[in-house]
């Protein structure tokens, strides 16, 4: 249960007019509880009613498929850039920017694994040997600060990624994390990977989606500002693995024959 | 060293993730810290964090939605930040219980401790007794291992009082002495009175001291001990049911033969043939 500026979350509900849930009377960590018409939230005394609710798909919209263009490239690197600049200092976000802002924080030993297995998974993804690319997966899971662990908002950005450009390997991809992620992980991070291995994202990552697919640079700043805003450093973590999974299927359609430069 | 609050997470409360935020907030601000981590004790982190030479973090077997804070410093600066933290999690968490009180003690302080000149002093005070025979004979193999009789009472995380057992023997008392780099010269000019006790046969001997205030604060439940005390002064030390301090009567000062000198400052260093200030 959420604001409604806090944009459509899989399995969300957003209550709209209203800026600040504590005005409701519900509280941080009540329970909800299905009823006739919607839901109620007992220790609140709130009920619910789902009957004149909106609904909003968590699967991505058509407007957010992307084809792998040399076009899409250059929109890519200057998210990244606009992404890196306002990256926070935690988490993965030294690796939004290729001069690598900030080294490894001193030895920073979850930035370090996560780097390690990170270049292992993506390699294996370029070459397209999905196997190779299971066990760094699923060492990524549960890796990292936070209540979502770095590693797991960087694993839904990537099948984020992957979704929007149909990339084949993301099947066996979200099978093997869906499979893993109950006990590798916490339970919120695992409910997160479940939702993206159903292809369940959150708005924020359909209006960053849809901003590339439209190519439009001075477009892009808003969605991706909008995205790294959530959580401490989950919002730039899940946008590291989104921008890894558009870079490994550009890399690999330009090694196609015939494909454009 | 590590801390391991076990179910620190509940299912998609985003309260958790309040709670996160402030205790690193929490961390950040403790004097001192080289380092301090917070992650959830899933099982890429514990192996991370083994890595790092912090296997104890798995030793009570933490599952994903426990929390594990890692910090890096000396064992003893570590140990006071996680127990400062301990405390206030106990509140944040709601494990702390209002309406009953817990009470333990603690026992076999460590005897010596490292000085930062890489020396060894006291941990408490320079009479505790070992432990044992063979606490004291570490102090020539691996003195910060050696154990005292030493013992404090804490009540709802709170130290209520503490005391030890002394040393009732001259060669003991000799032998921390000279570990604490006391030359028996020195030993003897400071302590003379105490070892020659010791050697005409003191018998062995210990107490404790508890605060009643503070169990009275305790019991009232409060934590304010000024809310419990008779005559409470004020921040300033500012006794204001007494008035005091007080100026004082300048007969009473020549009667004890004292005066007041005025300490030197760095504009007027203080030279032998100053003259002395009156008495106030």
């Amino acid at each position: 249960v959420a604001t409604a500026d806090v944009g459509g979350l899989p399995g969300g509900i957003l209550i709209g007019g209203v800026t600040d849930l504590r005005q409701t009377g519900i509280r941080p960590g009540m329970a909800f509880v299905p009823s006739a018409d919607g839901w109620s939230i007992p220790s609140a005394g709130v009920g619910i009613d789902a009957s004149r609710a909106a609904t909003w798909s968590p699967t991505l919209p058509a407007a957010a498929s992307l084809r792998l263009t040399a076009e899409l490239a250059r929109t890519v690197a200057a998210a990244r850039r606009h992404a890196a600049d306002r990256a926070p200092a935690g988490g993965l976000a030294p690796m939004l920017s290729g001069s690598d802002r900030g080294g490894d924080r001193g030895g920073d030993p979850w930035l370090t694994r996560a780097r390690a297995l990170i270049g292992s998974q993506l390699e294996a993804l370029r070459l397209g040997d999905v196997a190779a690319a299971m066990a760094p997966t699923v060492g990524l899971m549960g890796l990292g600060v936070g209540l979502t662990p770095s590693g797991d908002d960087y694993l839904v950005g990537l099948l984020a990624g992957m979704e929007a450009t149909d990339d084949p390997p993301r099947h066996g991809l979200a099978a093997v994390i869906a499979g893993h992620a109950p006990l590798r992980t916490t339970a919120i991070g695992a409910a997160a990977l479940g939702q993206a291995s159903r292809g369940a994202f959150a708005e924020r990552l359909h209006d960053v989606l849809v901003a590339l697919a439209r190519g439009r640079l001075d477009q892009l700043a808003v969605p991706i500002e909008r995205a790294m805003t959530y959580g401490a450093t989950s919002g730039s973590d899940t946008l590291v693995g989104l921008f890894a999974a558009l870079d490994v299927a550009i890399a690999r359609s330009q090694r196609r024959p015939g494909a454009a430069a | 060293v590590t801390l391991v609050v076990k179910g620190a997470v509940h299912r998609n409360s985003y309260r958790d993730s309040v709670e996160l935020m402030g205790i690193a907030a929490q961390l950040e601000q403790l004097v001192g810290i080289q380092r301090a981590g917070l992650v959830m004790a899933t099982r890429a982190n514990l192996a991370v964090l083994a890595e790092a030479g912090l296997a104890d973090a798995a030793a009570s077997g933490p599952g994903p939605n426990d929390l594990v804070v890692a910090v890096a410093d000396s064992f003893r600066t570590a140990s006071v930040a996680l127990g400062a933290l301990r405390v206030s999690l106990g509140e944040v968490l709601g494990l702390a219980t209002a309406d009953t009180h817990h009470a333990l003690w603690v026992t076999e302080f460590p005897l010596v401790e490292r000085t930062p000149e890489g020396g060894w002093t006291f941990a408490h005070n320079p009479f505790c007794s070992p432990l044992g025979p063979a606490d004291l004979a570490l102090l020539d193999t691996d003195p910060e291992r050696a154990r005292s009789k030493q013992y404090d009472l804490v009540v709802d995380g709170k130290e209520l009082g503490g005391g030890s057992v002394r040393i009732h023997q001259r060669p003991v008392q000799e032998r921390i002495f000279a570990q604490l780099g006391t030359s028996k010269e020195d030993a003897a000019l400071r302590f003379g009175a105490l070892l020659d006790a010791l050697e005409y046969g003191a018998p062995p001997h210990g107490g404790i001291a508890t605060g009643i205030d503070r169990l009275v604060a305790m019991l009232g439940g409060t934590d304010n001990i000024r809310e419990v005390v008779a005559f409470p002064k004020t921040q300033t030390g500012y006794d204001p049911l007494l008035e005091a301090p007080a100026a004082i009567d300048p007969g009473l000062m020549a009667e004890l033969g004292l005066r007041v000198v005025a300490p030197p400052t760095t504009a007027e260093p203080a030279s032998p043939g100053r003259p002395e200030q009156p008495a106030r």
